[in-house]
């Protein structure tokens, strides 16, 4: 494997640790540094870190970690930004308000077509069906 | 057995053109036009004004309740499902002989009316987290001379920022009622719009409407204004002057309307799917094509489809692009492996649902 002693190959600056490695990195991290660093050994692929005992995988796990954390951070301090779909907010909304399976329909009152006033404690006596709806 | 409709705030304002009523009578207007152009004989159970059956029964755009004779609710579904109704109907009461299908009711259903021209006003670009606020028409006007029909009506919208702080972006638009058969007169002076306030606080104050070139037209009429009203958010009250015109009725009238805005979120506005392309239904325009979602980017608005033909293709979803999933018309919510029916227009999505 990669190792991390021995002489500084003379890509990495003189404060920089370094590795060497018996065959060629995969990471994309150390794939730029070859790169910009053109010197291939036959058997050796230099990484210079950028940072003196810090792995270059350490730096990108950082680099993720503040990334993927910082949408989050901000949701908590601003709620108006928190990301709710829209599906999400009437699921919570019908779970929350709609009458539960055994209750009685609220006793809220609606106008027939000619309007009317029309009750709902007055859909009594049969089965009835009602759906929710509009124009859009 | 008995079955209702329940008539609610429109859940998606300006499709098909139309907008949130104003007074009860306007939704009982809406009702009509529902049965007219759904076709469908159920009979309707219009909400109150203060959409107190929608608030009562759980909020939702299209849920569905069964309820047993005594008036206690026996089965209850966030989003109706016509085949799972059946099923819940078959268990309760039992199953008939001979189901009706939706095709043995020959249901005669028509189009909405168009009175003028539409998509000649092009859209404004609008920032993104805009949220409907609460607006209020004065209605009632002076003396015993009947009111005049709200013909354009407002619909306000803030970002969060103006909605928190009081100082934001806020989007105006005027939008003819197409239960009034209306157009704008664009012979005469545009639409005008007044603000109650000063100009360092309300930026332009003072809106007219842009020149066009046709002589009528329906398309609204919408413009941003930068507020920094202070983090008191005081109403703001505004004047807005247009003529409407009606070929069907043969009047064309020069028209004054007060509102109030109020910078609080409307819960009951709906959310406005399809700006940009006039508001139309995606019920015309290009071929549609059904194919399996293999991959969803909700960030870049980008899915991949295998088609029918075996072809894996990549397309862009438009900016209006209509997304019906059950309950849901958020992207987010589609996932890879469903069977989608897609609409093309332009190597662009502008409508997709399940099948």
């Amino acid at each position: 494997m990669c190792r991390l002693s021995g002489y500084p190959p003379p890509q990495c600056r003189a404060n920089q640790s370094f590795q060497i490695c018996p065959a060629k990195p995969r990471n994309f991290f150390a794939a730029t540094v070859l790169i910009s660093n053109p010197f291939v050994d036959e058997t050796y692929f230099p990484i210079c870190h950028f940072f003196p005992g810090v792995s270059m995988r350490a730096l990108f796990a950082m680099f993720s970690f503040t990334l993927l954390a910082t949408p989050a951070i901000f949701a908590q301090d601003n709620p108006d930004r928190r990301e709710v779909s829209p599906r999400e907010r009437v699921n919570r909304q019908f779970d929350a308000g709609a009458p539960k399976l055994g209750d009685s329909l609220p006793d809220i009152a609606g106008l027939t077509e000619d309007g009317q006033e029309i009750r709902l404690s007055s859909l009594k006596g049969q089965h009835t069906v009602l759906v929710f709806g509009c124009l859009t | 057995m008995k079955f209702f409709y329940i008539y609610k705030a429109l859940a998606h304002p300006e499709n098909d053109g139309y907008v949130q009523p104003f007074t009860q009578a306007e939704r009982l207007l809406h009702v009509k036009e529902a049965r007219r152009t759904i076709g469908s004989r159920v009979p309707w159970i219009c909400d109150t004004m203060d959409n107190a059956l929608k608030h009562a029964l759980g909020d939702a755009p299209n849920s569905e309740f069964v309820i047993d004779p005594e008036g206690k609710v026996v089965r209850r579904r966030q989003w109706s499902r016509p085949e799972e109704l059946r099923r819940d109907l078959e268990e309760l009461v039992g199953s008939v002989e001979q189901p009706t299908l939706v095709s043995d009711l020959q249901l005669k259903t028509e189009r909405p009316s168009q009175v003028a021209a539409k998509g000649v006003v092009p859209r404004i670009e609008r920032p993104s987290g805009l949220e409907a606020l609460r607006i209020e028409p004065k209605l009632a006007d002076d003396g015993d001379k009947k009111p005049v029909p709200f013909y354009a009506k407002l619909r306000a919208e803030a970002d969060a920022s103006l909605r928190q702080s009081g100082r934001g972006t806020l989007s105006v638009g005027f939008h003819l009622d197409p239960l009034y058969h209306v157009h704008w007169n664009n012979l005469v002076k545009p639409l005008h719009v007044e603000f109650d306030a000063d100009e360092d606080a309300v930026t332009p104050r003072v809106w007219d409407g842009p020149r066009v070139d046709l002589d009528s037209d329906i398309d609204p009429r919408e413009f941003l204004v930068q507020v920094n009203i202070g983090e008191e958010r005081k109403p703001l009250g505004l004047t807005v002057k247009y003529f409407a015109c009606s070929d069907e009725q043969g009047f064309c009238l020069a028209v004054t309307q007060r509102y109030t805005i109020h910078f609080e979120r409307d819960p009951d506005a709906g959310r406005v799917q399809n700006r940009g392309r006039g508001g139309a239904r995606s019920g015309g325009g290009g071929p549609t094509s059904i194919g399996t979602l293999v991959w969803v980017d909700s960030k870049e608005s980008e899915v991949s489809v295998l088609l029918g033909n075996g072809e894996l293709k990549t397309f862009r979803l438009s900016a209006n692009a209509r997304l019906m999933r059950r309950g849901s018309d958020d992207l987010r919510d589609f996932e890879p492996g469903e069977s989608v029916r897609i609409r093309i227009e332009d190597g662009e999505i502008t409508g997709m649902a399940l099948p």
